[in-house]
């Protein structure tokens, strides 16, 4: 029997070429999606899995508000580790990691600037078991001075040789021991980027003790069976027992009286497996992902495969009429339900095997493009994961069932009577649905198409948008403090080259590496209580100069006034959160200065404000103080004035040799640092972009198939239309006018989705475009117009039709 | 063997309400070749659905085979259908996308015939109405006398206790009406029973029995005198 179901149904396949081209296409294109979306989304669920017990590890993070500032951060202080492991019950094991800055490393003439640089804590590979090659994970990090360092880092300064003993120098400064090998760290790892892990033992002393320095990531391992939940239920009792008096000792402030001036001090718990995806707060180790987004895509790629599906039903409901003669046929001779859904059934998910089949090649070819976009080496796990092709197959079964069942069902209902008799007429009931699934279809397209217009619009609102200052022909120079005493000689060399307008030395670089601290300040003679807290900014006389800062009141510092040193800047936004109404002759108090006094700083001038963060971030307020130490900063920022961008690089290039002794050198141009801010966003753009195209793609497809079968089954009408005078122009605008009204139905589903999904998707950004109805009224006009023109060749051809010819059609 | 008391049968539609069959007495005995005759639209093809079950009847009694099909649900009506009855129809309706081979061997496809078994009788049958040279050929090559006598042989193959004929040489020229209708009167004389539903009093001659309806009533019954029982 099953023999011959496939016989008759690989005929009908070649026999409605068309027909099966446009489903296998259709529904190929949908696998294809689902695919490649799962295997990005499925590596994006791996991150931090591959650990040993990795639902059991925790990190612990602070949640914190001081007036109007709030704080949320995987940052802890240095004596929590020790404070859970004999306080809390269920903790196996807590560890602390810390990223203490670059440090340049030496080994014999090898010398690399190393950013993945961590202090681990001596259990720290109890609590991630990673892959040790070298050393015991119970006592490599015990020793002080003992490092740590993976396998390709191994292979940069020692080649071949035994690594173990070797001795590697930091900043000229320290000697570290490595003392164990670490295999590669995987990619799916929330601190892969980290390669050297330094002990810290004999680190401890300085600040150990405080509970209100927060600089370290701590990891918590518990028994099995302790909860998030059960560890936040005891973190009250941390606050109230270590920090409380702390609070009180080194802010001079009451915590209770913290408390009711609407302060918070609380510490929260997340599972090590939802960092990469779901952490709080913005500081990273590296990059995460975005939950919403992965559950946004998905749902879109679902939905492009059901687009797919629903032509399936569409068409073959749409066909059934061609079949119902041999529907009716069987029936006669004795073919029971049964066996007739089970015929269809077969023919659908035939039809979907092949799908399947030309769906993964589809994704093989699209997968470049996906490692690209993603940055991720994905795979096709074909024969690497063994569930992978049985998946497939069970993929194709329940499309072809989901796409079939339904024409099947109707089908089988076929009165054979009337199928044979020729008096039979499609049912009203599934002409609705059809029309439902059709408006269905061009909703979700209609949506991306809007996501698309709106995101662009916004980028380029983005891209554009006034910054507040100039962020072109800056070009930085990277760990300019590696060359200590001598960065400010390096500096004034710099400044003297050709094209060089103007160079400053600074901490941290704007938007692109944030690290503002978060300071306290009060206006002088205010209640100190009432202390507001804001950025603060550490920067050298040419800060503004170089970066293009324009001044709204006062001045700059300046090399003339020696009394600057003490002195501040602010921006608009500050002077609006402290109140001032004549800033220039204000002075704030900072609560504690370099001798722990409060400290008081007359403000000298008001900066206009400027995005010193990204688009997404408001402009916070900010305050300038001045660093006039010899010690520069770890970047340097060249403002140039040159055509010759290669000639003014190689001098730079010779200037950092010789003063680094040959150290590489590492440098970027500041915009497009800036522009790569967005790089999520334009993700997104294209992202959105690529499925709207598909979804559009797939549902004209559909509607094309359908528009052939309804010119056929209307080709009587048109003819009767024809004989009472009806133009060719005409019926092409009676079809015209059918298709229309269902586009501009979807329209209308599809416009409130998209201004919610939207206007979610621009409340991230602090500085975003109006949700005007333009890009609606462009997105229902661009599916109006696609919708005619895929019917259009249809409908003409319809409409040319002989009307003698289509009379006798019947 | 078909027995039906009052057979009644009424279709309606929105607007209309037309009466196809109104109170028809009539039996099929075993054996017995049956001719029903009448002009267009007296209800022929109705009664004929209802005899094969294609159709239920509005009122009135219908035994097959002793079941009572006012009573029997659609599963039970398939298997008798699929088991005891042989259609063939005026314009041939064999499956255009199956073979004459595989239109003949479906019927027992869906009877679970083993394969050798079917083989066997699908080729017996397609050397008896003379369409074997064209068993791998599919219907569309196929002239309208050699269509039909497949679709006899797809009616005979599951050697059912009745074939019902729906006006089987109405379209076919004389040459292959005479053909075929050699054909049945032969099957008839090895013992199957068939009804016929015919235009022609030439080939209502090969009956027993006459059946003339008239506006969905039996008018009368000629006998030819011919049923041996
Ligand atoms: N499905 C149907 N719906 C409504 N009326 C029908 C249907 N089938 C047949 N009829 C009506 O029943 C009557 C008998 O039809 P039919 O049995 O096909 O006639 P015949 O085969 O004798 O030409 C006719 O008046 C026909 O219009
Ligand atoms: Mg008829």
């Amino acid at each position: 029997m099953i023999k011959n179901y496939l016989k008759v149904a690989i005929r009908n396949l070649v026999k409605y070429k068309v027909f099966s081209f446009i489903n296998v296409l259709g529904l190929a294109t949908g696998v294809a999606v689902c695919l490649l979306v799962m295997l990005y989304v499925s590596d994006e669920l791996s991150w931090d899995r591959h650990f040993s017990d990795s639902e059991n590890i925790y990190r612990v993070g602070l949640h914190g508000r001081l007036g109007e500032q709030e704080l949320i951060d995987p940052i802890t202080p240095p004596p929590m580790a020790a404070a859970l492991i004999a306080e809390i019950p269920g903790v196996v094991s807590a560890t602390r990691l810390q990223n203490p800055g670059f440090p340049v490393l030496r080994y014999e003439e090898k010398v690399f600037s190393e950013e993945g640089f961590a202090w681990a804590d001596s259990n720290f590979f109890n609590v991630f078991q990673l892959q040790l090659l070298r050393g015991d994970p119970k006592t490599v990090l015990r020793h002080p001075n003992h490092l740590v360092i993976t396998e390709s880092v191994a292979k940069r300064y020692f080649g071949d040789d035994d690594p173990i003993g070797k001795v590697l120098n930091a900043d000229r400064r320290a000697d570290y021991t490595v003392a164990g090998v670490l295999a590669d760290i995987p990619r799916n790892t929330h601190f892969s980027s980290m390669n050297i892990f330094l002990s810290t033992s004999g680190r401890q002393g300085r600040g150990e003790d405080m509970w209100v320095n927060n600089n370290v990531m701590t990891y918590v391992r518990v028994q099995d069976g302790i909860t998030k939940a059960d560890l936040e239920a005891q973190m009250p009792q941390l606050v109230e027992k270590y920090v409380a008096p702390q609070v009180e000792r080194f802010m001079g402030m009451d915590f209770q009286q913290f408390l009711n001036n609407g302060g918070l001090w609380s510490y929260y718990i997340e599972p090590v497996t939802d960092i990469h995806l779901k952490a709080q707060g913005s500081m990273k180790i590296e990059p995460g992902g975005d939950y919403t987004w992965l559950v946004l895509f998905s749902v879109v790629g679902v939905f492009l495969l059901m687009i797919a599906i629903i032509n399936f039903i569409n068409m073959s409901t749409a066909r059934s009429l061609y079949r119902a003669r041999e529907v009716g046929l069987r029936k006669t001779i004795g073919a029971s339900r049964g066996q007739l859904i089970t015929q269809f059934l077969t023919e659908s998910v035939l039809t979907a095997i092949m799908a399947v089949i030309v769906g993964v090649l589809m994704a093989q070819l699209a997968l470049p493009a996906l490692r690209e976009f993603t940055g991720k080496p994905l795979q096709i796990p074909y024969l690497t994961a063994g569930w992978f092709m049985p998946e497939l197959l069970l993929a194709a079964i329940i499309i072809g069932i989901l796409a079939g069942i339904y024409p099947a069902l109707v089908m089988a209902n076929f009165d054979p009577v009337k199928v044979l008799k020729g008096s039979f007429h499609r049912s009203r009931s599934s002409i609705v649905l059809r029309k439902a699934l059709v408006i269905f279809q061009f909703s979700v397209s209609i949506v991306l198409l809007i996501g698309t217009l709106v995101v662009r619009g916004q980028l380029s609102y983005v891209m554009h948008k006034e910054l507040g200052f100039n962020k072109n022909g800056i070009l930085v120079v990277e760990k300019t403090d590696d060359l200590q005493t001598q960065a400010s000689t390096f500096k004034e060399q710099i400044r003297q080259l050709p094209g060089v307008v103007g160079v400053t030395g600074n901490q941290n670089i704007m938007a692109v590496q944030q690290h503002e601290n978060i300071t306290p300040y009060n206006v002088q003679g205010e209640d100190a209580n009432q202390q507001n807290l804001v950025w603060q900014k550490i920067v050298d006389h040419d800060f503004a100069d170089v970066y293009q800062l324009k001044m709204k009141a006062g001045r700059w510092f300046s090399r003339d006034f020696p009394t600057d040193s003490g002195a501040i800047i602010l921006n608009e936004a500050a002077v609006r959160s402290f109140g001032l109404d004549d800033p220039t002759t204000a002075v704030l108090t900072h609560p504690r200065g370099p001798n722990q006094e409060p400290q008081q700083l007359p403000v000298i001038g008001v900066v206009k404000d400027f995005h010193f963060e990204t688009l997404h971030e408001p402009i916070k307020p900010l305050v300038f103080v001045m660093w006039d130490g010899p010690y520069i900063g770890r970047y340097q920022s060249i403002r140039y004035n040159t055509n010759n961008f290669p000639a003014l690089l190689a001098s730079v290039t010779t200037k950092w040799k010789e003063f680094s002794n040959n150290q590489a050198f590492e440098h970027f141009n500041y915009d497009e640092s800036f522009d790569n801010l967005y790089q999520a966003d334009i993700q997104t753009r294209t992202l959105f972009s690529v499925f709207a195209l598909l979804a559009v793609f797939v549902a004209s497809l559909g509607l094309y198939g359908l528009a052939a079968f309804n010119a056929v089954q209307r080709t009587r009408e048109i003819g009767i239309r024809k004989a009472l005078g009806a133009s060719s122009g005409n019926i092409v605008v009676l079809l015209g006018k059918e298709i229309m009204n269902l586009v501009i139905t979807s329209a209308l589903v599809a416009t409130p989705i998209a201004w919610y999904l939207m206007r979610e998707w621009l409340a991230g950004f602090a500085y975003r475009i109006q949700l005007s109805p333009t890009p609606f009224l462009y997105s229902a006009f661009a599916a109006i117009m696609i919708a005619l023109l895929t019917v259009s060749y249809q409908s003409m051809k319809a409409a040319m039709g002989d009307p003698v010819r289509a009379l006798k059609y019947e | 063997m078909i027995r039906t008391s009052k057979l009644t049968k009424v279709f309606r539609t929105e607007e209309v309400e037309t009466t196809a069959l109104n109170q028809v007495d009539l039996e099929v005995r075993k054996g017995e070749f049956l001719a029903i005759m009448g002009p267009s639209g007296c209800g022929k093809s109705t009664i004929l659905n209802i005899l094969g079950l294609l159709d239920t009847p509005s009122g009135g009694e219908f035994y097959f085979l002793d079941h009572d099909i006012l009573k029997a649900n659609d599963k039970e009506r398939t298997a008798l259908r699929r088991n005891h009855i042989g259609f063939v129809f005026q314009n041939f309706n064999l499956i255009d996308e199956l073979s004459v081979f595989e239109n003949v061997e479906l019927p027992l496809l869906y009877q679970n015939v083993p394969a050798a078994e079917r083989k066997q009788r699908v080729d017996e049958l397609l050397g008896k109405v003379g369409v074997a040279h064209r068993r791998n050929h599919f219907p569309q090559h196929l002239s309208g006398g050699q269509q039909q006598r497949a679709a006899v042989a797809r009616a005979l193959v599951t050697k059912p206790a009745v074939i019902l004929a729906d006006e089987p040489t109405g379209n076919l020229d004389t040459k292959h009406g005479e053909e075929v209708m050699a054909l049945l009167s032969d099957l008839n004389d090895e013992g199957t029973t068939i009804v016929m539903v015919t235009h022609s009093p030439e080939y209502a001659r090969h009956a027993d029995r006459i059946v003339n309806l008239l506006d969905g009533e039996i008018q009368n019954i000629q006998d030819n005198g011919s049923y041996k029982g």
